[in-house]
């Protein structure tokens, strides 16, 4: 035990001593034990697995592999290292060209900690290098070890493989995982998957640096009030959350609108090839801009020790998930603001998330017959959204799915079948479903809580230390930040969400494996120009109007007319365009091309009849792939005499756009001007990020 | 675990420097090990005390150290494996072929990679061999062969290749038997072939190996595994083999001379090995209506140990200890029942398997469902067995005392 303390006080000076915990699990680690350590952020769990290093070094033994989601050291682990005089190094997608070195460095024995992104740990190129035997393995450590669990909140492959990796590690090495957010049952889970001999230290997760408040404004526009005119307020920099792709470019836009400098973070924001991920971040770090919104793409593996505040634009599926988001504020500063907002809309898309959260028993048994029939060759996934009429989204899920279950493989870049038994665990599916109805509820239930709220959250995560915390607004009975809006501001907001309208960016490729023109690139010539779309479908504002006038009246109501003129009068004008044309429908063959008549009038422009629904094919929304989409878009249209000019192509809905880029392309190649598409509603399926 | 380092290629490249322990180093090291009355995890610990005491020497516990040190990448290798389908069992576990070690004793191969439902490794079964080149007279004989044992449920035991055992192995899956297939090239291409990926999946076929997944043909491998294929089988038939040149033939007269099975061929003179063979004492077979279930366990003075478990066709899975490679040898409590017994008497035989066996209680019905004996001869079995304290019966159900 001396000898802990000694090699202690050796790196950190005389006056250093272990906080609670901390010697018993560097104990337990270097008495080859399989150890979960549960300590708030903060707390030094790296310290654990650093001075154990050390010492297990010391006894010339293997290297300490650290599994870890950060992208890259943080900078107390690298502090923490050094000070131990341990050499650490890390493999991730951002240093490839050090790989090399690495590789010799382990080889040489000079690494003393290897930290690697679990994805890391599943790439072939990097099983190769352990696979070689040179790497010796005296410690394995496991950072954000909940992810472990069944019971998280996603399916991370990705983890499950390390489980299957522990189980199979010989006795002799121990086993150290780590987190800052588990309750009982997640413990319970991990205890299940690492050994029933899991030796648990558990500390407080109460965050001291945090004030929570739970504010009032209820609906869309009173939120977004709230955000513009208590910014400043709020302390420092910050994140805002929201559960939604469009409602974190809704959010963002407001705030660009209020001069407050700000950005957005979503899983797919690189996808228009505007934005990089990696500035987004650095900007965020570096304090260029005071506000991040984002949704839960913005997690784990970044680290910035002075975020000031942490807004819920929306409320999040569950408390844990909500203590993790809160918890990135105030981790190296004495005073961080969580305020959580909770909208109309919450409970609708969260649920939707959890429906939608497994695939279907269908959608699994037809990719498993596809996989099946092709043992020998492999299918890529553009092999699958070929094959098979679903979203990509949809399969890209169902076979991440798959893969954890063990159903299936990948090999390359095609996946494989297991030659092993498989059925669909239905049942599994169901109780995980009923545990995160039964979460969201508690979610509700803490935002009408009158206790302490962090106290709540600690107790929900089964903490022993949970007290009142003295800081949050139910602790002092008064608000931190005031719940009162302007009125003007609020009547900005309201004209505010009316007028967001959406770009329809034009696509840039035909469907994988389609050459038009030899060619899978769409020409640039015969490509539409970005469109403009008046609303979300089903949202409020215009959207109900849609609605009604396409399902309803089977005419669109005169003020939709107006609001699409007052969006495109400008839109227009700078792009000179020239006249007006609507997408014909065989079944319903007035309502959009009368609405365009009717919007051409408006905008002064002339209105001409030159695409025909040739053959009476399948509603799009029926079709799931951009296979399919395309290829019924193709055979549906034909095209008449075209003026000249530049022209508006007007539809009802926009969903995988590929309507708009068959008729683009057509109306271009009858040598049409530019093509601007405009719909009235955006149906695309744009829930937003898991 | 231990067999794994120390006798898998797993994680060792063709060049490495240092090589797994040989077949007789492993039984050698075991043999100290259990003379000790240690268990064969002892070689893992780190300082190498059990090694230093029994006067090893410092290259041979530093090839040993190298061979341990590889736990890491071990482990990262099993689970490519498994992710695959692929599993690994060793001659400690509970799913090891138990015939096959129990005839092979220190032939056995430590660790056996494997493909598909283990559990088929211990049904009763015919072995089938012959050349890969062969006729159509010996292809309709290998089919009409497969399906009577598929018939009396007996599985396929062969060796993967083309010929005589690819035409075994699909009639067994095709007639609703199962093939035990033990594959002498590389098993990783094999499971990616439609065919056998079904079977496997339709748990008809298992693939097993005791070189790794990704090793290829040689020709010594295709040799070394007749001696699984005969052993494993309550008899095994030649349909076709070459006079004293091929792997037939040097399987057949391997297995007759260590008396591992029956050895019978298909009395078709055309074919030269198969009229030596039966000269040197293999059993002539025709194809005839008589079960071969009767043929095979029909007793013979040479035989009998093995007849003695006939009657275990479903529990006949044998006792053994936990899968963790650290308890006694697996036979070890069958021995001592055997050597226990004074005379003759199956009830010593019984008395392992019903104990394990018999879970929460059965009734005598039950008892004589699951272990699929007639009524009377349970009952009787069952009393005896509360006469002698080992189960007590509670209103009418047997539970362990």
């Amino acid at each position: 035990m001396e000898k802990l303390l000694q090699e202690l006080k050796a790196a950190y000076g005389e006056a250093a001593e272990f906080r609670d915990g901390q010697r018993e699990a560097v104990q337990g680690v270097l008495d080859g034990k399989r150890m979960l350590v549960v300590q708030k952020t903060g707390w030094g769990k790296s310290l654990v697995y650093f001075l154990a290093t050390k010492i297990i070094r010391k006894r010339s033994q293997g290297i300490t592999l650290i599994i870890s989601p950060l992208l890259a050291l943080m900078n107390n682990q690298i502090a923490a290292a050094d000070k131990l005089g341990l050499h650490v190094e890390t493999i991730n997608s951002e240093n490839t060209d050090d790989w090399e070195a690495i590789h010799e460095e382990l080889k040489n024995g000079c690494i003393d900690a290897l930290i690697i992104s679990p994805e890391r740990l599943a790439n072939d190129g990097f099983r190769g290098l352990l696979a070689e035997g040179s790497l010796q393995i005296g410690l394995f450590v496991v950072d954000e070890a909940h992810c472990i669990s069944d019971w998280g909140h996603d399916f991370r492959p990705d983890y499950r493989r390390i489980v299957d990796i522990i189980q199979t590690l010989p006795s002799y090495i121990p086993v150290l995982a780590t987190t800052a957010t588990a309750n009982d049952r997640v413990v319970e889970d991990i205890r299940r998957q690492l050994g029933e001999d899991l030796t648990v230290s558990r500390g407080s997760l109460m965050r001291e640096s945090l004030e929570i408040q739970v504010v009032k404004p209820k609906t869309k526009e009173e939120r977004l009030a709230w955000i513009a005119d208590h910014m400043e307020e709020l302390p420092g920099t910050g994140l805002i959350y929201c559960l939604t792709v469009s409602d974190c470019q809704l959010v963002h836009k407001w705030l660009q609108a209020n001069r407050i400098a700000s950005k957005c973070y979503y899983a797919d924001i690189e996808a228009d090839g505007t934005e990089k991920k990696a500035e987004i971040v650095s900007d965020f770090l570096e304090n260029r801009i005071k506000v991040l919104v984002a949704t839960v793409a913005f997690g784990m593996g970044f680290d910035k020790p002075d975020i000031g505040f942490v807004i819920h634009f929306q409320k999040p599926g569950n408390l844990v998930a909500y203590y993790q988001q809160i918890g990135r504020a105030g981790r190296g500063i004495d005073r961080a603001i969580a305020v959580l907002m909770q909208g109309e809309e919450d409970d609708r898309i969260n649920n939707y998330f959890i429906d939608t959260a497994f695939p279907t028993e269908d959608l699994m048994v037809e990719i498993m017959k596809a996989v099946r029939e092709n043992p020998d060759s492999g299918l890529r996934q553009a092999d699958l959204e070929r094959l098979i009429n679903m979203k990509p989204t949809k399969i890209k899920a169902c076979i991440k799915y798959l893969t954890v279950e063990k159903a299936i493989y990948k090999e390359g870049s095609c996946f494989r079948p297991t030659a092993r038994p498989w059925k669909p665990d239905m049942e599994k599916s169901r109780k995980i479903t009923e545990i995160r109805r039964n979460e969201l509820c508690q979610v509700n239930d803490f935002a009408n809580t009158k206790k302490c709220y962090m106290e709540y959250i600690a107790e929900t995560l089964d903490d022993s230390h949970a007290c009142g915390c003295g800081r949050c607004a139910n602790c002092l009975d008064r608000q931190i930040i005031s719940d009162f809006v302007e009125p003007d501001t609020l009547m900005r907001a309201q004209r505010f969400v009316r007028q967001d309208y959406n770009v329809i960016q034009p696509r840039r490729y035909w469907p994988l494996g389609v050459y038009v023109d030899e060619r899978n690139r769409i020409q640039p010539e015969f490509s539409c120009e970005e469109g403009r779309v008046l609303s979300n479908y089903g949202s409020a504002g215009w959207g109900e109007l849609i609605i009604q006038g396409k399902y309803g009246d089977n005419y669109f109501d005169d003020r939709l007319v107006e609001a699409s003129a007052e969006l495109l009068a400008d839109f227009v004008e700078e792009n000179e365009i020239k006249w007006v044309t609507a997408v014909p429908s065989l079944r319903r063959p007035e309502l959009v091309p009368g609405f365009a008549k009717r919007l051409a009038e408006r905008l002064q422009l002339p209105y001409t009849e030159t695409i025909e629904k040739v053959e009476d094919t399948i509603c799009q929304k029926e079709l799931n792939t951009s296979f399919r989409q395309h290829r019924n878009a193709e055979a549906s249209f034909g095209i008449k005499h075209v003026p000249e000019g530049n022209v508006l192509l007007v539809d009802d809905m926009v969903d995988s756009k590929w309507t708009f880029t068959v008729c683009g392309y057509k109306l271009r190649r009858q040598g049409s001007g530019k093509v601007f598409p405009f719909a009235l509603a955006n149906s695309a399926g744009r829930v937003g990020d898991r | 675990m231990s067999a794994i380092l120390l006798c898998s290629y797993l994680g060792i490249d063709n060049d490495a420097p240092f090589k797994p322990l040989t077949l007789t180093e492993w039984n050698e090291l075991l043999d100290r090990v259990g003379q000790q009355g240690q268990q064969p995890s002892v070689v893992m610990e780190q300082n190498q005390s059990f090694l230093r005491e029994n006067g090893y020497g410092q290259e041979y516990m530093e090839r040993i150290k190298r061979l341990l040190s590889r736990g890491g990448t071990l482990a990262f290798k099993l689970n490519d494996l498994e992710g695959k389908g692929i599993g690994i069992v060793t001659q400690f576990d509970r799913d090891y072929p138990v015939l096959m070690k129990r005839k092979l004793k220190k032939k056995t191969p430590p660790v056996l990679f494997y493909c598909g439902d283990i559990g088929l490794a211990k049904k009763i079964g015919i072995g089938v061999a012959g050349s890969r080149n062969v006729d159509e007279a010996g292809i309709r004989f290998t089919q009409k062969l497969v399906e009577k044992a598929a018939a009396e449920r007996l599985v396929v035991y062969s060796g993967g290749a083309k010929g005589v055992d690819g035409v075994a192995e699909r009639a067994a899956v095709e007639s609703g038997s199962a093939a035990v297939s033990f594959v002498a090239e590389s098993m990783l291409s094999k499971i990616s072939k439609k065919d056998i990926l079904d079977a496997i999946i339709g748990k008809k076929c298992l693939l097993l190996s005791d070189v790794k997944p990704d090793a290829g043909f040689s020709a010594a491998r295709a040799m070394n595994r007749n001696k699984y294929i005969y052993t494993s089988s309550y008899g095994t038939f030649v349909v076709a083999s070459d006079y004293k040149k091929g792997g037939t033939w040097a399987g057949a007269t391997e297995a007759m001379k260590n008396e591992w099975t029956r050895v019978l061929v298909w009395n078709h003179r055309e074919y030269e090995g198969n009229d030596r063979l039966i000269e040197k004492g293999a059993i002539p077979y025709e194809l005839s209506g008589a079960p071969l279930f009767e043929l095979l366990t029909k007793k013979e003075e040479k035989f009998q140990q093995v007849d003695l478990f006939s009657f275990a066709r479903e529990i006949g899975e044998t006792k053994a200890e936990e899968a963790s490679g650290t308890g006694p040898e697996p036979d070890a409590e069958m021995e001592e029942a055997r050597q226990a017994a004074p005379e003759p008497d199956l009830y010593h035989v019984i008395v392992p398997y019903v104990l394990e066996y018999i879970g929460e209680g059965m009734t005598g019905d039950e008892a004589a469902e699951a272990f699929h004996v007639a009524k009377g001869q349970m009952n009787t079995w069952l009393k005896r067995l509360c006469q002698d304290s080992r189960l007590k019966c509670v209103k009418g159900l047997y539970v362990k005392q």
